[in-house]
């Protein structure tokens, strides 16, 4: 009997959401606000990259809470995983001459390449996230391939990240002091398609790659270390 | 004269529109290949017993999705989606397997 009742309670519940489902229209825009940004975003903002003129500076409150949640989650790991006593990566198994020259020929590739995409982020795709998690990759290489590497200089992270942190609400605050709201625009646009355009973007962007990039090698610091 | 080269063009014309049509469709078949290997490796990833094995199934569907982001004209997405979910997060869950059980088993028999 619970049995039946339950079917029939699931069938009225799918027919509830199968209607639900019909009424909206798929592959339809349903709001113009897209419309807008594809016509104005380079002429309002200077950024030839349109996702970075909405992340960056129509939506920059939001980046800003992004970076606190991943800063929070970075704090919460090394809060849970930190022990008193000094901890020391355990020496493993000593790796080939291969593997440890390759690693140490595409370190320094993998982190030009992630600076150039956060520095580049305003022009081509990607951005602060993107080159700072491809900055950590390369970090992650090292701490894989190079057994000679004793680990990452911890208190130069930490103030990195904090002073990068700090640089994008100094930022935002300068904006609401210029032009009476925060995070506002207010550094010259420039010509767009340069590299020094699109006013506080690429600042911004610097500071979110340096952020990404210095939390992520924390995290993974943090966990490869031996207790 | 003038016939022969608009028979030409209208020719090359066609040739070319042809071509586009031939790149949708090659396009299309690409893109449903690759979501079907997503859900087979997003299903084997939930089943299975060798953790090791489920992880890496799981890397392969960020590594495939961001190949589809790619295809769909999403290149920032694409690379947030590379970089984290098919580098990043295989290296942290491998870490964390490594400090704990390989297999799901291990709980029932202790």
């Amino acid at each position: 009997m619970r049995r039946i009742i339950s079917l029939v309670l699931l069938t009225i519940v799918l027919i509830g959401v199968a209607f639900c489902l019909d009424a909206i229209p798929f592959g339809i825009s349903q709001s113009q606000v897209r419309q807008y940004y594809l016509d104005n975003g380079v002429k309002e903002t200077g950024a030839t990259n349109i996702v970075t003129s909405v992340v960056v500076n129509y939506r920059g409150f939001d980046t800003l809470g992004e970076v606190t949640v991943l800063f929070l989650a970075a704090i919460g790991l090394s809060a849970v995983l930190h022990r008193a006593e000094k901890r020391q990566r355990k020496e493993g198994r000593r790796s080939s001459l291969i593997l440890y020259t390759g690693c140490r020929f595409l370190f320094p590739l993998i982190l030009l390449f992630g600076t150039y995409i956060f520095i580049h982020g305003h022009l081509t795709p990607g951005g602060g996230f993107q080159g700072g998690a491809i900055i950590a990759s390369g970090f992650l290489l090292t701490i894989l391939g190079c057994w000679k590497w004793g680990g990452i200089n911890k208190n130069a992270f930490k103030i990195t990240e904090s002073i990068s942190g700090l640089v994008f609400v100094v930022v935002g605050l300068l904006g609401l002091l210029y032009s009476g709201y925060f995070l506002a625009n207010y550094l010259p646009k420039g010509l767009p398609n340069n590299l020094f355009s699109a006013g506080i973007i690429p600042i911004i962007y610097v500071a979110i790659g340096f952020k990404v990039g210095t939390e992520l090698t924390g995290v993974l610091d943090d966990l490869t270390k031996e207790p | 004269m003038l016939p022969v080269s608009l028979v030409f063009l209208s020719a090359k014309k066609q040739k070319s529109i042809n071509q586009k049509i031939f790149a949708k469709k090659n396009k299309m078949i690409l893109e449903i290949i690759l979501v079907v290997v997503m859900l087979v490796a997003a299903i084997s990833a939930g089943t299975f017993k060798n953790l090791l094995n489920a992880v890496i199934a799981a890397g392969f569907v960020s590594f495939i999705a961001a190949i589809l982001f790619f295809l769909l004209h999403a290149p920032d997405v694409a690379m947030a989606e590379a970089s984290i979910g098919a580098a990043l997060t295989v290296a942290i869950f491998v870490i964390a397997l490594k400090k704990t059980k390989r297999h799901e088993d291990d709980e029932k028999n202790n």
